[in-house]
């Protein structure tokens, strides 16, 4: 009868009077799932203490029409959903396992044929691999190229930062590294021609002069640079 | 007649007088255009006195001389109050100390209180005699020696009194072809003596000049580098003559003051005046470093131990710090 509900609780009440006894039984059900419940007719059994006869009586038969959450059903697919996401979830682990397990013994197998390789190297045979050919030199741009790209910049940005990113620039290509100063600079053997020489110094006079004068030292740095593209073959 | 109107004229001058010590030379201009005062310290006969002589005669100045001596009193130097019979009062009579070029010989042969006498009068430049307070001269410009070789019987400066002096110049010997220099210019009996050729007008004006010499940013970077590394010198290292590599913190006890940071921007605006610039290079840094720095900068024994010199500290730390 309550196949389709949940009995929550079941309350019994007895009542003995003049006029007979009364039997009064209370249950409380829930419904999981939407739809229409029919509930066959209750049945009694007893004697009849008035006549002392066996009798059978009939409740009405009650048919119940559940609507609202389907809490079951959702309940039911969640489950459902989750079962099948721990499944999957177990084949993608299982499978990583074997891929993982794969692959360390194939580095295994990779470090022992290398230390052998070495070990038959040192032996003085000849490399199994040919030796990789050497790298492409790279693009080196001439004195006269990167003076002209000095020169390029420092007339396009008359700024401090450019100043200084062109004497940088220029420091290099004579083979001064970060740090030194100019008397450093003048000593090195790529910097001793007078052209050179002017070149550096109104460079480094860009990069510390006041600003009142920074503009003229941008023009003495550029003339100072056109000589030297002249200058260079 | 007195022509010069450039501190690098005045240099040349002197170069015409003193054979080589282009040292010191140089040290006395710096010295003179940033108002400041020199020690130098070098083996006698090495031309320090005429060196200071012949700057006070290019400048019309007036010099004296003072030889400290262990019995020196501080009076001696800056003066005493004497009392008059004829006039039944006291007269002040002022010392050595008043003049232009003062040449403080073998100071660490004074005591304490006769050193401090000095310093006191080249810090505050001005020296006071009983109630009365007189100004010292304007340039006024100590040049104070040392003598390394006899240090028996010597007072040692200590390093708050050194502070006071704007650099510590040490003075070498000259080389082969300069002595040869000099015995061709003092061979003959009378040497021309150095003619004025500015004033204290005019160093007073290239006084105005280096003050306004430029020093850029990135180079006063530079110089507050070069005085922090001195202090923390964990990562300078130093070869000892054992061979073994020491971080220069484990030689030195205290790095430079503040006043070497000052110091340096001084004397670099300077340096740049003299190469007839108005704006300071790294290289003006650079070159006067040793100078502003060895004398603020206190060793302890494991430097004399290990046979290191200050000096190979001191370039260490200079080349530790890379220039802008």
């Amino acid at each position: 009868m309550l196949a389709q509900l949940e009995l929550l609780g079941d309350e019994r009440e007895m009542t003995t009077g003049v006029s007979g006894t009364q039997y009064r039984e209370s249950i409380t059900v829930v419904a999981h799932d939407a739809g229409t419940i029919a509930l066959a007719p209750a049945t009694l059994q007893a004697i009849d203490a008035r006549d002392g006869k066996a009798k059978e009586w009939f409740t009405n038969s009650l048919t119940l029409y559940v609507t609202g959450a389907p809490s079951r059903a959702l309940n039911a697919g969640w489950h459902a959903l989750l079962a099948a996401m721990l499944a999957v979830l177990r084949f993608v682990a299982w499978l990583l396992a074997w891929v993982l397990g794969i692959g360390c013994a194939a580095m295994i197998l990779l470090l022992l044929i290398r230390r052998r390789r070495r070990a038959v190297q040192s032996l003085n045979l000849t490399p199994a691999v040919p030796p990789a050919p050497p790298p492409a030199p790279a693009l080196r741009r001439s004195r006269r190229q990167q003076a002209h790209d000095a020169l390029t910049v420092l007339r396009a940005e008359r700024s401090r930062p450019a100043a200084i990113a062109v004497r940088g620039a220029i420091w290099r290509m004579v083979g001064a590294s970060e740090g030194e100063t100019l008397a450093d600079v003048l000593r090195r053997a790529d910097a001793r021609d007078a052209t050179t020489r002017a070149l550096l110094i109104a460079l480094e006079r860009s990069a510390f002069t006041y600003d009142a004068d920074f503009s003229a030292a941008v023009d003495d740095a550029c003339s100072a640079l056109e000589r030297f593209i002249e200058s260079v073959p | 007649m007195i022509a010069a109107r450039e501190p690098a004229e005045l240099r040349a001058a002197l170069a015409q007088t003193i054979v080589g010590q282009e040292g010191v030379i140089e040290a006395l201009l710096l010295a003179l255009l940033c108002n400041g005062h020199v020690l130098l310290e070098g083996p006698p006969g090495l031309a320090k006195t005429l060196a200071c002589r012949s700057l006070a005669a290019a400048l019309e100045s007036e010099f004296k001389r003072i030889q400290f001596t262990p019995d020196l009193l501080p009076s001696d130097i800056v003066g005493t109050r004497i009392f008059d019979q004829r006039e039944s009062a006291f007269t002040t009579v002022l010392g050595p100390i008043f003049a232009n070029v003062v040449l403080a010989d073998e100071i660490n042969r004074a005591p304490a209180k006769v050193q401090s006498a000095l310093l006191e009068a080249m810090q505050e430049r001005q020296v006071t005699i009983g109630p009365q307070s007189f100004a010292l001269p304007d340039p006024f410009i100590v040049m104070a020696t040392m003598n390394p070789l006899d240090s028996e019987g010597t007072y040692a400066l200590p390093i708050a009194q050194m502070d006071r002096f704007l650099m510590k110049v040490n003075v070498g010997y000259p080389s082969r072809e300069e002595e040869l220099r000099i015995l061709d210019r003092f061979a003959v009996a009378d040497t021309q003596p150095v003619r004025a050729i500015a004033t204290l007008d005019d160093v007073r004006a290239w006084r105005d000049r280096a003050h306004a010499v430029h020093i850029d940013e990135k180079l006063k970077r530079y110089i507050v580098e070069l005085v922090a590394i001195s202090r923390q010198g964990e990562r300078v290292t130093v070869r000892a003559n054992s061979g073994a590599t020491l971080r220069a913190s484990e030689l030195i006890d205290y790095g430079a003051s503040p006043r070497a940071t000052l110091a340096l921007a001084f004397l670099a605006r300077a340096r740049a005046l003299l190469a007839r610039r108005d704006f300071a290079l790294p290289d003006d840094v650079r070159a006067i470093a040793p100078h502003a720095l060895r004398h603020r900068i206190g060793f302890n024994y494991r430097l004399a131990a290990e046979g290191i010199a200050p000096d190979a500290v001191i370039d260490a730390i200079i080349g530790a710090v890379p220039a802008p």
